[in-house]
């Protein structure tokens, strides 16, 4: 099964990253991405022809309502969302695990499909049988031109978050302040900071930041874990940016940042 | 009076600051999303709130067999909606209406009602569906009276003699209630056919419930009524149907085919069943084309004899919705009526007939600058409801003198012009500020229903009654 060969690859290389992030403290590592290709394997979910047309079935049945037959997303009941539906065509996606302005991995798309962006209006799709997820994805990547030739994705590696100790809290408020989170995000984390109201996407539309003292209205989920991929890999085509290299040789400084906006909201 | 509208306005202020997060009534709990998702604006549903809708309150493409009881959200969702209305009702005839207004008069209906309605839906096991609808009325406080106006006809002004205060009305009502069987003939899980069965709204192309302006404004062509019976052909009825969408987004046709009992109670008047079909073309979800037919019986000589059929009515129409980019749309709908008998009470048939529609928009402010937030908050919507009555009693019953005594002449048309205006706090906490006025009514309203458009007490021909009002309703769902 893909998925199995994709949590393999996908664990062998975070024991490696471990070893090297320890000794060189670095927190952000490339990983070469694991294969694409599963054409002719004889598996189900592989990214053939077949599961493309099958995707588009369930993609017309499903998604086209708010996406768009075409994938533009400009369905009938895309007129009044904030945030818009993705744009299929564009190619750029918000939650990825791989760095600002690469493109999401398979595996990242299969698992918004499942969990959803809490907060707006795209569902989780678990109701869907997980074939029929994976069809989705393949069918969905044909939309734009950037996936045709697989170009190599790199995965952030996480980590094991730390403690959230008060001393951790207070340094991630410090750096709060001064990467000027609370500019956007305001001061208390209700997005209510000063240029909340005027922010746009790429796209020139609303764009409004997260009310961070929520849990349920995170888009990605509020743990520990999702709150430092946002925070590297930017949430792109929106203001919110990555901190990739602001924090850059900084992972204790990042966790102290995540375990204070994790308190926000836990 | 004064009362009430401070008692609003007061809610009004605090509710605007309650934190209601994004995800409420009970569907966007259980998925975990906005209203937006299924609703154009609160209550207009957009394309894929209908392929909820339509696969049984599932997500399209998917089922979901664990019934509402065994899911960890509360199958239940409340909204109260607190409203202070002022009608005026303006007889031009020349003798008193038998409501009791004099000729000339005006008569000032000043009505704070509030009512809460809860509903509960979802699945309740394999292909298997409910919704339920139950509505709690409370009107604590109606005050009528102070004619005005007019000089020649009828007894002097004396202000408020005729009509007194109505005092508080409670009730309880179950809207709807009904269950479904989902995907009858095939397991696409795109409800190309369910069936239902119960207490439900026939799938009439402009529903009360969906609709931006209020109740005060309801559909006219749809809610024309017999002398004595009673029938609303957007009301709930009992009955079973089969209804569906064949097709994709692209092409789809929507269809319900139904019996039901044909009043909008629980007790029929008559043994003989009322068939209602209903077929719409969709294109995209944008453009949406259809007919309606309605064929009835009712006994309205009430009694207890079920196979007595004294009218036999049908309704016939078409209608067509464009749902332009950006939120707004426009619709039209054409309604021919025929009831071969509408009064038992006179001797020989008393056949009527009439033709009429209406014309109307609802769009978001923000049309015009889609990426301005406030004018995302204000929706408008207008309408134009007309009707020409070419057959209606002209003899016998109290109707006569009333014909006889008008200041105009014989009066057969009647207009309505509806301008509401919404303001969005939240998705699901608005205010609704709506003017009306309508020109000849159909029938006289009834005194202790002011707050419903459609009631009216004897019908069956158009008097040279007119009315407008004022409304301030104030909604909160959760
Ligand atoms: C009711 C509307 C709606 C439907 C139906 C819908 N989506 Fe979405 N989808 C959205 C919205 C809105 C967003 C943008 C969320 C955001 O920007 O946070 C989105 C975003 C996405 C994303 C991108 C997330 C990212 O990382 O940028 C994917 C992938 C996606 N949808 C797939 C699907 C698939 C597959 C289906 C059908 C099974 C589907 N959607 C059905 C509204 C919808
Ligand atoms: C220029 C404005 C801006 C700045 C500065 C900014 N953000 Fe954001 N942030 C946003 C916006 C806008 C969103 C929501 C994007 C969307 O979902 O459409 C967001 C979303 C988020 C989310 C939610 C992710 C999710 O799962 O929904 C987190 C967490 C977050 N920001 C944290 C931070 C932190 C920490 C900082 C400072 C290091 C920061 N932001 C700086 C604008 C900003």
């Amino acid at each position: 099964m893909k998925t199995q060969i994709e949590i393999f690859s996908r664990r062998s290389t975070a024991v490696f990253i471990r070893t090297i992030s320890v000794t060189s403290i670095t927190f952000i590592l490339s990983i070469s991405a694991f294969s694409q290709e599963f054409a002719g394997n004889g598996m189900s979910n592989e990214q053939s022809k077949e599961n493309i047309a099958k995707g588009r079935g369930v993609y017309n049945t499903s998604c086209s309502y708010c996406h768009g037959l075409s994938g533009k997303g400009d369905g009938p009941a895309a007129d009044f969302l904030i945030p818009a539906p993705r744009d299929f065509t564009s190619g750029e996606y918000k939650y990825r695990r791989t760095p600002s302005g690469e493109l999401p991995t398979d595996w990242d798309l299969f698992d918004r499909i499942t969990k959803g962006v809490h907060g707006t209006s795209m569902i989780n799709w678990a109701d869907l049988p997980e074939e029929k997820r994976w069809q989705l994805v393949y069918y969905i990547k044909t939309f734009s031109d950037k996936f045709k030739d697989e170009p190599d994705r790199s995965v952030i590696n996480v980590g094991v978050p730390p403690e959230p100790t008060i001393e951790s809290l207070s340094r991630g408020r410090e750096f709060y302040i001064d990467a000027e989170c609370w500019k956007c995000h305001g001061l208390s984390g209700r997005g209510d900071g000063p240029s909340a109201d005027e922010l746009k996407n790429n796209k020139g539309e609303i764009s409004i930041p997260r009310d961070l003292t929520i849990a349920r209205n995170y888009g990605r989920g509020s743990s520990q874990r999702a709150i430092y991929l946002t925070l590297l890999s930017g949430l792109d085509g929106t203001p919110m940016p990555s901190y990739q290299d602001a924090f850059e040789d900084m992972d204790e400084e990042l966790w102290d940042l995540v375990n204070y906006i994790y308190s926000l909201s836990n | 009076m004064r009362k009430a509208i401070k008692y609003l306005l007061v809610s009004t202020f605090i509710l605007s600051f309650v934190e209601i997060g994004y995800s409420i009534p009970q569907f966007a709990r259980k998925y975990g999303v906005t209203c937006f998702t299924c609703h154009a604006t609160v209550p207009k549903l957009n394309a894929f709130g209908n392929a909820f809708r339509r696969n049984g309150f599932m997500l399209p493409g998917t089922s979901d067999p664990t019934p509402v009881w065994q899911q960890d959200v509360l199958p239940l969702s409340g909204m109260p909606h607190p409203m202070y209305m002022r009608r005026n009702i303006t007889n031009n005839m020349l003798t008193s209406t038998t409501n009791g207004i004099p000729s000339g008069k005006t008569l000032h209906v000043d009505t704070f009602n509030s009512a809460f309605e809860l509903y509960s839906g979802g699945t309740a096991g394999d292909h298997l569906s409910y919704l339920a609808f139950l509505t709690i009325h409370v009107d604590p406080e109606i005050e009528a009276g102070g004619e005005e106006g007019g000089d020649d006809h009828g007894d002097s002004g004396s202000s408020g003699s005729n009509v007194a205060s109505i005092g508080t009305h409670l009730g309880t009502e179950f809207h709807q209630f009904f269950i479904v069987y989902n995907n009858l003939f095939s397991n696409s899980n795109t409800g190309k056919m369910n069936v239902r069965l119960g207490f439900f709204h026939l799938d009439i192309p402009f529903m009360r419930l969906r609709k931006l302006t209020t109740e005060m404004s309801p559909n006219l062509v749809y809610n024309v009524m017999p002398v004595n019976g009673g029938f609303n052909l957007d009301r709930r009825q009992l009955g079973v149907s089969a209804f569906g969408g064949l097709g994709s987004m692209k092409l789809r046709l929507d269809y319900e085919v139904a019996i039901v009992n044909g009043t909008n109670n629980l007790l029929d008047t008559n043994e003989d069943k009322d068939l209602f079909i209903r077929a719409a073309i969709n294109r995209n979800d944008r453009l949406r084309v259809g007919m309606l037919y309605y064929k009835g019986n009712q006994n309205i000589g009430g009694g207890s004899n079920l196979s007595v059929t004294i009218d036999s009515f049908t309704r016939f129409g078409y209608d067509v919705t464009y749902n332009l980019p950006r939120g707004a749309s426009v619709f039209g709908q054409w309604l021919e009526g025929k009831d071969d008998d509408i009064d038992w009470v006179i001797s020989g048939d008393q056949p009527f007939e009439y033709t009429g529609g209406f014309i109307g928009t609802e769009f978001p402010l923000s049309v015009f600058s889609p990426q301005n937030r406030l004018l995302r908050k204000i929706w408008l919507a207008g309408k134009y409801d007309f009707m020409n009555v070419s057959k209606q009693i002209v003899t016998g019953d109290m109707m006569v003198d009333n014909m006889l005594a008008t200041n105009t002449g014989n009066q057969n048309e009647i207009k309505m012009y509806t301008a509401t205006l919404r303001y969005y706090f939240q998705p699901n906490v608005f205010l609704i500020v709506e003017k009306g006025f309508q020109d000849n009514l159909i029938g006289y309203p009834p005194l202790d229903d002011m707050t419903d458009g459609a009631a009216s007490g004897a019908a069956g021909r158009v008097l040279d009654v007119d009315a407008d009002w004022f409304m301030l309703m104030f909604v909160l769902a959760f």
